[in-house]
């Protein structure tokens, strides 16, 4: 199909604009830096292959994250052993020291890369993108409930590793008051 | 059922729930130390999260620009090749010009707004640093210092630097040479004059293109310099809106037929006419841009060499040639 040199344009620039933040997805989706930034490239030159399925008016970056999972799982499900593949290297979370407040960070790194893929990306979709939970579904092709489950089970697990987070209730919740909320929400 | 219980509890710190459920799961809390501490301990995962993905970013550049707002990206630079470099070439591609840096569409309008008289022209030309520095005026493909999708992540990443305004106004301030003062500020904007002068320099007659036509009104011309290599700056003034420059400085290249290109904010046109390289530079539309270079061309069409009509003799143009608006030549070191 013939490209529109408006659109191409645009899409270019705004492709430019959001590499970044894609390739911070890409990490996140691909466990390294290699992969990330093969995922990268290819999503980039089909995105610029296929710029006309993108709509002008609508929200770029949610079409371009999301077209960056679609080929994410497109080469999950590809190769021979797509549980190996979705396996994290720590590096990506841990940066200079310098640049990050969090004197924990080489222990949160470490269980980031423990997290499934699918709770990271929720993750970083809502809180390291400050995207609402529906643009989120959009973009992993899933339901707002399905996103929540994801990040609350992210939390979770990041709790229960978190052993500097026992003191302020690292641990369970009393099994009958949940029962209670739930009765109490339906 | 844990699942459950923490889905819920994030529901409710995410502020996921519905007013009456968030209400009955705060009367819960408030009673309930435990659960309470839960809705804290899943806070603070959340924080060491957001904190994680933010510092994923820190060691990153800014995203160049689609506007220029938000940038604060290294100075341009052309690396070598990359293994993601090929796709940058292929998006810068797609207009000729690349995207040459947010540094340049920042300072257009600090430029012009900011500064008055010389130095404003200068950083005018400033603007078109990059551009200028290849050579005549050719593409420049902006590749931020630290790629946005390099390799892996740099070991010590720097903490991108701001670019002071003191870092722009250096690089404006070579531009200025002792061609710049050599016409008063009156006679920068008597355009027959300024037309000769340059024509002198370049070797080349040129007249200041009459562009009223397009609502635009000459306003001044100057000389600035870049390595050495002297060229002419000739700013237009809409009825509104931003300043148009032409920039001209002396080619050896074979023509090359008139290029229009959106960078930012700014159209872009380039060709090369008659040993005289053209960058027309402003806001403008681009078809409009691209008419009003057309127009240029048009005027400057009927142009000749000097030489051999005024005896001067074309000046090389080379670094470390000085060469003042009355066709004087000076070789660095005669001083």
């Amino acid at each position: 199909m013939a490209h529109t040199k408006p659109l191409r344009t645009a899409v270019r620039n705004k492709l430019i604009t959001l590499l970044p933040r894609l390739r911070r997805f890409a990490l996140v989706l691909a466990g390294d830096g290699e992969s990330a930034d093969m995922l990268l490239r290819n999503t980039c030159n089909k995105m610029l292959d296929e710029d006309e399925t993108y709509q002008q008016g609508t929200a770029f970056d949610i079409w371009a994250f999301r077209r960056l999972h679609d080929e994410w799982l497109r080469d999950l499900r590809s190769h021979n052993s797509p549980i190996s593949q979705a396996q994290a290297d720590p590096s990506i979370f841990e940066t200079d020291r310098r640049l990050c407040p969090d004197v924990r960070i080489t222990e949160i790194a470490d269980i980031l890369v423990k997290l499934p893929p699918q709770q990271r990306s929720a993750a970083m979709l809502i809180w390291g993108e400050s995207l609402s939970y529906d643009d989120a579904a959009t973009i992993l092709d899933t339901d707002r409930q399905t996103v929540l489950a994801r990040v609350s089970r992210a939390l979770a697990s990041f709790v229960e590793r978190a052993d500097w987070l026992d003191g302020i209730g690292g641990h369970g919740a009393d099994i009958q008051q949940l029962q209670q909320i739930n009765r109490q929400t339906g | 059922m844990t699942e459950l219980k923490d889905e819920l509890l994030v529901a409710y710190a995410e502020g996921q729930l519905a007013k009456d459920q968030s209400k009955a799961i705060k009367r819960v809390l408030e009673e309930d130390q435990v659960a309470a501490q839960r809705v804290e301990a899943l806070k603070a995962a959340r924080a060491h999260l957001e904190t994680a993905f933010e510092t994923m970013m820190a060691g990153e550049p800014e995203s160049p620009p689609e506007a220029p707002a938000n940038t604060h990206a290294e100075p341009a630079t052309l690396k070598k090749r990359h293994p993601v470099r090929d796709f940058l070439r292929r998006a810068a591609a797609l207009t000729p010009l690349g995207l040459v840096g947010p540094v340049l569409v920042r300072s257009l309008a600090f430029v012009w707004v900011g500064l008055g008289g010389v130095i404003a022209g200068a950083a005018g030309g400033y603007l078109l640093y990059d551009q200028l520095k290849a050579e005549p005026f050719e593409t420049v493909i902006y590749i931020p210092s630290e790629a946005p999708v390099a390799a892996a992540p740099a070991p010590t990443p720097q903490a991108p630097a701001l670019p002071s305004w003191t870092d722009d106004i250096a690089r404006a301030h070579l531009l200025l040479s002792r061609d710049t003062f050599s016409t008063s500020l009156l006679g920068e904007g008597n355009a027959d004059l300024v037309g000769f002068k340059i024509s002198k320099v370049f070797g080349k007659e040129f007249s200041i293109p009459d562009l009223s036509a397009d609502d635009l009104v000459f306003q001044r011309a100057q000389m600035l310099q870049h390595d050495g290599v002297p060229f002419a700056q000739v700013a237009y003034l809409p009825a509104a809106g931003s300043p148009l420059a032409l920039y001209v400085k002396a080619s050896t290249d074979v023509a090359r037929p008139i290029q229009v290109r959106e960078q930012g904010a700014l159209s872009l046109g380039t060709w090369t006419h008659r040993g005289l390289a053209m960058l027309l530079a402003g806001g403008l539309p681009e078809d409009k841009l691209r008419a009003v270079a057309h127009r240029i061309n048009e005027q400057l069409s009927g142009g000749k060499s000097l030489v051999g009509d005024t005896g001067v003799p074309a000046p090389p143009v080379s670094q470390g040639t000085s060469i003042d608006l009355r066709g004087h030549v000076t070789q660095s070191g005669d001083e």
